[in-house]
């Protein structure tokens, strides 16, 4: 068995790229395995190729770097190309298009897009601009999915998005939100906030992003509740980049805790921003972290969630999955429906995922 | 180190237990497996390869076994797995070495992005490279494996992988797969040829795998330069016929034909340009496979100036 | 009448052979092999890049004959590869 079986190398090469370099052959079989499974060898690819490294990684390895960062290439330009698709056909709508998550971060030209796998385009229209938008899109090309009378009241009644659409000719997916969180969730920060406050992008007229600390508190909000965990390791990276992109400037940190308050999410920057610390060694200024403090969870959920949590963010491969892992994992999906939705319908609800046959989900 | 220098005994435990890391030109892949067949399939047709020790680094770990559950009991299938993940739905059990080597294609062309890779068989003579874009059934592969036995070193019959900045060709030798009556004739054809058993495929046929000529193994780390592309048609009854194609449209061929296109964008339309440029393109249909040969024999013998 | 002219030379790449080309349009990341016609009336276009002509100029310069030419040139535009100017 290797020696370093069982390490998280994906993190500590996130740490400290450079010392990748004196890895042995053993441990880049591992690493870009790990990564690869973490969805984060791309990201790894593009912090080596910043600090100038990769001409020094063994030939061996840099050949997967390389084939990495040219599929996270090829996926920016797919998004800069359906950012135009969508900002064309939404564009008698009022107001600017409001982009979310990875398509946000490639318009903004964050250090968050860089080496960034992307699937679906995400994007936030006003509740009452919902049906204007969703027409618009059907008439250029998009089409609905999911259409199983339970899964439409699921996505329109319960959850904070249309049903995701996918556009028949391009195979692409758009996820329409009208806030960042379910209606039936516990922590609902209320979108008029979001949308009064969201940023122009440079150079471009039609399209926004969320302010610099609402665009950290729905990456930290998204961890939080997300039920999808295989990739939670890249979210937190994605979460990490940005606090060191944005609180390079000393006003952004009492910025971020004021907003946290506002919008009832200072529980979640507070346990996220010692998640980013401790695992990625996030630099964050420690009036920030006192400014949450009170917010704390009570000290033996806060050891439970800690431990949990940082199982489910170690990379999904084999290697490190053991026992604790899977019930960790179990553990964390059945609280993401509980943070989405009250006990009777999250029964109803994992019942019938349950019975659904794997590929009757899919788009029709 | 290479395969056949492994007892049978060996290979056997070795392949059940971490597995054994097999060089193929430019790749080193980790396979592991239980299944007879495909520990079978492993000696009789990668004996000549290279063995990387288990602390080099290994491009993929693939495992080939049986999914778990009661089904494998009743109706025995095989699995094939990337590093643990399963990227595709089981096979009737028979399969289990074509499964592998359908596997070891889908990693080189699923993952290795520092190329531009072609469906397309690829053979090598006096340094130059014939590629033979195709789809299955057009009588390429029939084609390849008979170009191989006599004259051509065989640097793949799946998959042409193109540096797109050197802009040569990169072997990736691997046993010939051949369908239905191909195994038969290319058996008679070359009787020098080793095959492993044929087996029944999903689609009411047989396939059969056989093993690289040597000096495809040998000379594996040596690149061709592109020369010649031609899209073969087997026509029976028809006498051998070679016929120039327009650019155009084989730059089209070749687009369709390729992987990973899009993911090298304007990158990959510049790198088939300029192996287009570099070639002269033909079709050509056949109905024997020793008419064939020989025409090809004349097409290399000749020293006609690229277009 | 509509007056076009060809897109800018960084919006597409180009390569043609004995009078048929193939392109590759930056916007869509679509892959195109042009007809004859199609060739022969972007080469005179690119030509003269700066220029923008109503379909029969054009085509004259090409030396096609009228015919279809409105819709040879609407079929440019929808891949990406002319643009119009509103009269």
């Amino acid at each position: 068995m290797s020696p370093f079986a069982e390490q998280d190398l994906v993190v500590a090469a996130l740490r400290a790229p450079k010392q990748v370099l004196a890895l042995p052959p053993v441990a880049w079989d591992l690493l870009v395995r790990q990564a690869r499974a973490a969805g984060l060898l791309a990201r790894l690819a593009s912090m080596l190729q910043a600090q100038g490294l990769l001409a020094d990684v063994p030939n061996a390895p840099v050949a997967h770097l390389r084939a990495a960062l040219q599929v996270a290439a090829a996926q920016r330009v797919e998004v800069q190309r359906e950012i135009a698709h969508v900002r064309d056909a939404l564009r008698e709508l009022p107001g600017r298009l409001i982009l979310l998550k990875g398509a946000a971060y490639v318009a903004a030209g964050l250090p968050a897009a860089e080496g960034r796998l992307f699937s679906d385009t995400d994007i936030l229209v006003p509740k009452d601009q919902l049906p204007a938008a969703e027409s618009a899109l059907l008439l250029r090309g998009w089409a609905g999915t999911h259409h199983s009378a339970y899964d439409q009241h699921y996505y329109r009644h319960w959850m904070h998005e249309l049903p995701p659409l996918v556009h028949l000719r391009r195979q692409t997916a758009l996820d329409v939100h009208h806030a960042i969180a379910p209606e039936t969730a516990r922590l609902r920060p209320p979108s008029a906030l979001l949308l009064a406050a969201a940023v122009p992008i440079a150079g471009d007229g039609g399209l926004a992003t969320l302010a610099p600390a609402d665009m950290v508190l729905h990456s930290m909000l998204h961890l939080d509740v997300n039920d999808e965990l295989a990739h939670a390791l890249r979210d937190l990276s994605d979460l990490d980049l940005l606090l060191r992109h944005f609180g390079a400037d000393a006003a952004f940190w009492p910025q971020l805790v004021a907003r946290s308050h506002q919008l009832g999410l200072a529980r979640v920057l507070h346990d996220w921003l010692r998640r980013a610390v401790r695992i990625l060694q996030t630099p964050v200024p420690p009036a920030a972290l006192a400014g949450v403090v009170d917010a704390a969870p009570g000290a033996l959920r806060g050891r439970l969630m800690d431990a949990l949590w940082l199982q489910a963010l170690r990379p999904r491969h084999r290697s490190l999955l053991g026992t604790g892992s899977r019930l960790a994992l179990t553990g964390l999906y059945l609280r993401a429906h509980w943070m989405r939705m009250p006990a009777g319908l999250l029964v109803r609800h994992l019942t019938v995922k349950a019975l659904r046959r794997p590929d009757a989900s899919a788009t029709q | 180190m290479i395969l056949g220098d492994l007892t049978p005994a060996q290979l056997k435990q070795r392949l059940a237990a971490d597995g054994l890391s097999l060089r193929t030109g430019p790749v080193v892949t980790r396979v592991q497996s239980t299944l007879d067949a495909v520990v079978q399939g492993l000696g009789i047709h990668y004996a000549a390869f290279p063995v990387e020790s288990d602390e080099a680094f290994a491009d993929f770990h693939v495992q080939v076994c049986r999914p778990a559950g009661l089904r494998s009991w009743l109706r025995p299938q095989v699995v094939f797995r990337f590093d643990g993940e399963e990227p595709f739905a089981p096979l009737p059990g028979p399969q289990s070495f074509p499964m592998l080597e359908w596997g070891l294609n889908w990693c080189i062309y699923t993952y290795c992005h520092q190329f531009v890779t072609l469906h397309s068989a690829v053979l090598e003579r006096d340094g130059r490279a014939l590629l033979m874009p195709a789809p299955s059934g057009s009588g390429k592969s029939t084609l390849c494996a008979g170009l191989a036995f006599r004259g051509w070193r065989l640097l793949s019959d799946e998959l042409t992988v193109l540096d797109p900045v050197a802009g040569d060709i990169v072997p990736v030798p691997r046993p010939i797969s051949l369908k239905n009556r191909s195994i038969e004739v290319i058996r008679a054809f070359a009787p020098q040829s080793v095959f492993s058993p044929a087996v029944p495929d999903t689609i009411k046929g047989l396939v059969a795998h056989a093993r690289p000529p040597q000096d495809a193994v040998d000379k594996a780390r040596l690149r061709a330069q592109p020369r010649w592309i031609v899209l073969p048609r087997f026509a029976a009854g028809e006498p051998a016929r070679l016929t120039p194609l327009p650019r155009a449209e084989v730059f089209m061929q070749l687009v369709e034909n390729t992987f990973n296109y899009s993911i090298h964008g304007p990158a990959a339309f510049a790198a088939l340009a300029r192996l287009l440029e570099r070639c002269d393109c033909y079709s050509f249909s056949y109905g024997d496979l020793d008419e064939a040969v020989a025409v090809f024999d004349r097409l290399a013998a000749a020293h006609e100036p690229v277009r | 009448m509509l007056r076009w002219c060809v897109a800018p030379a960084a919006c597409y790449e180009w390569r043609d052979w004995d009078g048929q080309a193939v392109v590759f349009v930056h916007a869509t990341g679509d892959t195109h092999a042009l007809s004859p016609e199609a060739t022969s009336l972007l080469v005179v276009m690119r030509a003269r890049s700066n220029e923008t002509h109503a379909t029969p100029a054009w085509m004259q310069f090409a030396n096609l004959a009228d015919g279809d030419g409105e819709a040879l040139m609407q079929g440019l535009a929808a891949i990406g590869l002319v643009r119009y100017q509103q009269p």
